[in-house]
């Protein structure tokens, strides 16, 4: 079954990264390399006040997402121009049944401060496996690492749009 | 229902493994986040290329890769390793020195907390005054710790990629220094107090195969990163340089311990 998710998972990665246009082409991408990654918070969570849950999760959220890019980015682009991804998160939400989070990535050179491009629309996605309610319910009681694994799964797919060709 | 639909997504996913094999140039290529010295003006800038860089099928082995495609990513790191930095020599240059560059036999040492790897580039010049600027042999050692197991393991994985991207985290501080005085126009005497750059940090899988594959991707980067930085140290970097002066480098980090 997790198998299965997998596949569906990169498929539909493929398929997307595929419909969308690159807004960097490949002989700027590969003349930069990933200094710096950001996390700016737009989304207005103010119906969710205080919330102690909430508010973990938020946090929580901010720290991995930008680790995951971070690490995701380590070494891939290679070139010697380093630039700063500064994520800007456009709506979120998480709880024990699952997470995901939507963004803005916008790419600055760091010499000059200047944009090269921004990718729109990034999610990251953790949802519980197999069918329905039993899925959910399951994925309540094994209580898996939700922010976790939704920021790997966020940069995953901004990896692959940001190697997909133009 | 189910098993047809897997079977379709496991076909199209496994598809990519029937074509040509290939191997990113990237995990291995010298990129500006090393912090090293671009290449100053003189006769070593914009006049390297290379013409050939291979490995030994055992390395290839370690680093889980088809030979060819290894050799192939390995001359596209090396090229792009030069090209950041200013020494790689554009078409139309006519005086261009042609590299050929040889990564031995990878050094693999297990032991009962990782595994520790030695790479080296041997490289080869035309002969001539700009050829013998040429670093001969580039160095590093890596080692690869066993991760850490148990608990919450998606929390201990993000601990160690974090561990892993700071123990890596390129900075000129980070890198092994060495104390030594170029000679006058002796490269023999400056290679032979010449420290070789270390690092280490968790491996982000268990396992011995996957610990060496881990530690020889990261120290074949590392060695790369040595040559690059002997190309700026060296005697012929700067055409101004006085033969009878020599350079001397800046004090950074502590020396590492004797490899």
């Amino acid at each position: 079954m997790f198998k299965i998710l997998v596949a569906v998972l990169a498929m539909t990665t493929l398929a997307a990264c595929a419909s969308l246009p690159n807004p960097l082409d490949a002989p700027t991408r590969q003349t930069l390399f990933v200094k710096d990654v950001s996390v700016a918070w737009s989304f207005d969570d103010a119906k969710q006040g205080v919330k102690p849950e909430y508010v973990a999760y938020k946090e929580d959220a901010q720290k991995r997402l930008k680790t995951a890019v971070a690490t995701a980015f380590a070494t891939s682009p290679a070139g010697a121009e380093g630039v700063a991804f500064k994520i800007d998160v456009k709506a979120f939400s998480c709880a024990t049944t699952g997470c995901q989070v939507k963004t803005d990535v916008a790419v600055v050179r760091m010499s000059d401060g200047k944009e090269l491009g921004v990718y729109k629309d990034v999610m990251g996605i953790q949802a519980a496996s197999g069918g329905g309610l039993l899925g959910v319910l399951i994925q309540a009681m094994v209580k898996p690492d939700v922010v976790g694994i939704m920021s790997n799964n966020y940069a995953l797919v901004l990896h692959a749009r940001f190697d997909a060709k133009t | 229902m189910r098993r047809g639909l897997a079977l379709i997504l496991c076909v199209g996913l496994a598809t990519p493994a029937w074509s040509a094999p290939f191997v990113s140039p990237d995990p291995f290529t010298v990129s500006g986040r090393f912090e090293l010295a671009k290449a100053a003006d003189g006769p070593l800038k914009g006049h390297l290329r290379i013409a050939l860089a291979v490995a030994s099928p055992e390395d290839a082995k370690i680093l889980m890769a088809n030979p060819a495609a290894f050799d192939t990513a390995l001359t596209a790191a090396t090229t792009a390793s030069l090209r950041n930095f200013g020494y790689l020599a554009g078409p139309e240059t006519a005086d261009a020195l042609s590299l050929q560059v040889r990564l031995d036999t990878l050094e693999v040492t297990p032991d009962k907390e990782g595994v520790t790897v030695v790479a080296r580039f041997r490289v080869e010049a035309p002969d001539g005054t700009l050829g013998g600027c040429v670093p001969k042999t580039a160095e590093a050692k890596y080692r690869a710790l066993a991760p850490v197991h148990g608990g919450d393991r998606q929390r201990a994985l993000g601990i160690v990629a974090l561990v892993a991207f700071a123990a890596i985290g390129y900075n000129a501080s980070q890198l092994v220094t060495e104390q030594f005085q170029i000679a006058k126009a002796d490269q023999a005497a400056a290679n032979a107090r010449r420290e070789r750059i270390e690092g280490e940090s968790v491996s982000p899988e268990s396992g011995d195969k996957q610990m060496a594959h881990f530690a020889a991707v990261n120290a074949t980067q590392l060695a790369l990163a040595d040559f690059v930085r002997q190309l700026g140290r060296s005697s012929c970097a700067t055409a101004a340089s006085s033969p009878e002066a020599p350079a001397v480098s800046p004090a950074a980090a502590k020396p590492a311990p004797a490899g």
